[in-house]
């Protein structure tokens, strides 16, 4: 393997990483600095993959990544909680506990390892490992979720889901055009915006950001 | 053509920008409501490809039939909720806020039109889940815009249950493109067209993945059962010509996507593994749907499960496969639109004279707004698909096509019947209800407003239309349509 493959999957490797400090992370501080980390290390691979496979328009992903996802979502979440401070509980009530959540993750990575070893891609030259990671953090999104009761964590959760598809989708289809990925980001970026909007506006009329009071509407 | 395609896409986005600068809500109305029936008008004249189809710019704008189809209903549904809006915020007139209320309502609904009108008018299948992203992100503004606790609540689990779906769209979208790079090479424009033509050589295993996630993830977005859970909020909660555009249009939008897949992955695995997939989900849909429209008691979360009903129609009917029920279903697209907006405006002219939601307060509606009531119980009766009307021609064919495979089709088929009667008994029997006996008391005669009736009626020509007639040019786009979906060329 040469030096580039082993940066490659290293980046990938610090992805997941970031996914399972995520589940330890209480505070909305640090799940969102934990996934700025994890965005810089997705425009890392995804700028060693533009050196492995010489399409330029990868490096203007991971430079566009860079400034979207390590730069501009963060601080917008961040600039979320000001304002609705006194609504922010200190820490993030969990509907599973740590210690099982990280097993969870544990059995999601096995079973994303699992689900890809029968895909057959020909024509693909990064390592194969980091599609499968990519899935992993998908589910691992999921489950973050789904399991922290707060609005602004269910948007960094689903922050980080469309993190893994980015993995996978540079993993395995390193050539889609410049600008479906441009346009990809774009719509996360307009997304946060109107999430921000509606975290704002539930958490005046709710006096909080758990999402324990949303439970109005059933059956 | 191209220019009718252009120009349809650029007059909803281009009102969308202007109504947010207009100063008069009265302005922005006849403006809507202008645009919009020439939006409509522009649709119908893409008719006139009958089974062709036009690409421009290595396929960022495209049509084809299905994409016919597909806006000739999202722009029937925009021309009838601009009509209906206009009675709609007649009420509000006088509420403090309301000149900007209306402003954020019109902007959002030209722009909610467009979004949708461009999912099926480009070849691009990465553009097409950007601009299905896009509806979301401007709907659920829609729907929370009466800034209550519950529309809040509906819109943020609307936003974030569609956009993870959505994730695990463009998962799909993702695996489809890397199926082909074996084929067509590293670097390849992801076209339905160019995917549909190289399809016998695509790698299968990652194709039949590639499917499920598009099912999954577009499915989340046309309310497919089990990934449904935020579709009766968001109906219910968002303001009534919201409620029909996600009905009569998104939902069809997202299940024009997981057409265009099925279309590629039978020509790459055959009919077998797609099909059963869409039974699954369609089956599963129609029974819980069936029984939740049994058992509700709000009037436009019934109307909600009624479009989880005709969503699972489409599905199994897709699965069927067969020409006469894929006919069926792309007319059953068109069909469910002009109806579903029928019913759901005569659900919100209901709700603002009555203001409430509850079936079971709402009674003897024939002697207190005798237009609307009689609309509604037409609306009731079509939707149930019955005899004159649209939806019973298009579940009438799709039935058939399933019965005509015979064999193994014939148990899904059968189970399509009964679970179709299902729902009509439940939707049949509320209409009933609220039409017909005594009425409340204090409850003052006089239609909501004109408007209101008046897009009921305008949708009603569409309603009827389709049941008895369905012109030769029509036909010849559903044909091709039918084609497309099946995987043809």
């Amino acid at each position: 393997m040469g030096a580039l493959e082993a940066v490659g999957n290293l980046s990938a490797v610090l992805v997941i990483l970031m996914q399972f400090g995520l589940l330890r992370s209480r505070a909305i501080h640090g799940q969102t600095s934990l996934y700025a980390f994890e965005s810089f290390f997705v425009a890392v691979f995804s700028g060693v993959a533009g050196l492995i496979t010489g399409n330029v328009g990868l490096y203007v992903l991971a430079a566009v990544t860079v400034v979207a996802k390590v730069v501009l979502v963060p601080a917008i979440v961040l600039r979320l909680t000001r304002g609705i401070d006194e609504h922010v509980e200190v820490e993030v009530p969990l509907a599973v506990g740590v210690p099982s959540s990280l097993i969870a993750a544990l059995v999601f990575t096995g079973i994303a390892y699992a689900a890809t070893l029968k895909l057959n891609l020909r024509g693909v030259l990064l390592p194969h490992s980091a599609f499968a990671i990519g899935l992993a953090v998908v589910l691992i999104g999921f489950f973050f979720m789904i399991t922290r009761l707060n609005t602004i964590s269910q948007l960094i959760g689903l922050l980080t889901l469309e993190n893994g598809i980015f993995l996978g989708t540079v993993a395995i289809a390193p050539g889609l055009p410049l600008l479906v990925g441009l346009l990809i980001l774009f719509d996360v970026l307009m997304a946060v915006l109107v999430f921000g909007v509606l975290v704002r506006l539930l958490a005046v009329r709710r006096s909080t950001v758990t999402t324990s009071p949303l439970r109005e509407l059933r059956g | 053509m191209m220019a009718a395609l252009c120009a349809l896409l650029v007059i909803p986005l281009l009102l969308g920008i202007v109504t947010y600068l207009s100063p008069a809500p009265r302005i922005s109305q006849a403006l809507t409501v202008a645009g919009a029936i020439a939006t409509l008008a522009l649709a119908g004249s893409l008719l006139e490809l009958r089974g062709g189809r036009i690409s421009t710019a290595g396929g960022i704008l495209y049509a084809d039939s299905l994409s016919v189809v597909l806006l000739l209903s999202v722009a029937l549904v925009y021309a009838a909720s601009a009509i209906f809006s206009i009675g709609y915020l007649k009420s509000e007139q006088n509420s403090p806020g309301f000149s900007r209320y209306a402003r954020n309502f019109y902007a959002l609904l030209n722009l909610f039109a467009f979004t949708m009108l461009l999912v099926p008018a480009t070849d691009n299948l990465g553009l097409v889940w950007v601009a299905v992203e896009l509806t979301t992100i401007v709907s659920a503004l829609m729907v929370g815009l009466e800034g209550t606790g519950s529309a809040l609540e509906a819109a943020w689990k609307y936003i974030l249950i569609a956009s993870a779906g959505l994730a695990l769209a463009l998962l799909g979208v993702v695996l489809l493109y890397a199926s082909g790079t074996g084929a067509l090479g590293p670097g390849y424009e992801p076209n339905w067209s160019v995917l549909l033509s190289a399809s016998g050589r695509l790698e299968d295993s990652t194709v039949r993945l590639a499917f499920l996630f598009a099912v999954i993830g577009f499915g989340t977005k046309a309310g497919l059962v089990p990934m449904h859970t935020w579709l009766p909020d968001a109906h219910s909660e968002g303001p009534t010509p919201v409620s029909a555009l996600l009905s009569g249009a998104l939902l069809a939008d997202a299940m024009y996507a997981i057409f265009r897949f099925y279309g590629i992955t039978v020509g790459a695995v055959g009919a077998g593994f797609p099909s059963t997939v869409l039974f699954v989900f369609g089956i599963t849909s129609l029974i819980l749907a069936g029984f939740f429209v049994l058992i509700q008691r709000d009037f436009k979360r019934l109307l909600a499960y009624s479009s989880i009903e005709h969503m699972g129609v489409l599905a199994v009917g897709t699965a069927f496969g067969t020409p006469l029920a894929l006919y069926g279903v792309a007319l059953h697209v068109l069909t469910h639109a002009a109806t579903k907006s029928m019913a759901f405006f005569g659900a919100g002219s209901i709700l603002k004279k009555l203001g409430t939601k509850e079936t079971a307060k709402v009674r003897g509606l024939i002697h207190i707004v005798p237009a609307t009531a009689v609309l509604f119980l037409m609306a009731g009766i079509a939707i149930s698909g019955l005899p004159p009307f649209g939806i019973f021609r298009s579940e009438f064919l799709i039935l058939a096509g399933g019965f005509s495979r015979g064999g193994a089709l014939f148990i899904p088929a059968a189970l399509l019947l009964a679970l179709v009667n299902l729902a009509f008994l439940g939707l049949f029997r509320y209409a009933n209800q609220m039409v017909l006996g005594e009425p409340p008391k204090g409850a003052k005669p006089g239609e909501a407003s004109r408007w209101m009736v008046a897009a009921m009626v305008f949708a009603l020509v569409f309603v009827l239309g389709l049941g008895v007639w369905v012109p030769d040019i029509l036909s010849a786009t559903l044909r091709g349509a039918a084609n497309v979906i099946s995987g043809g060329r």
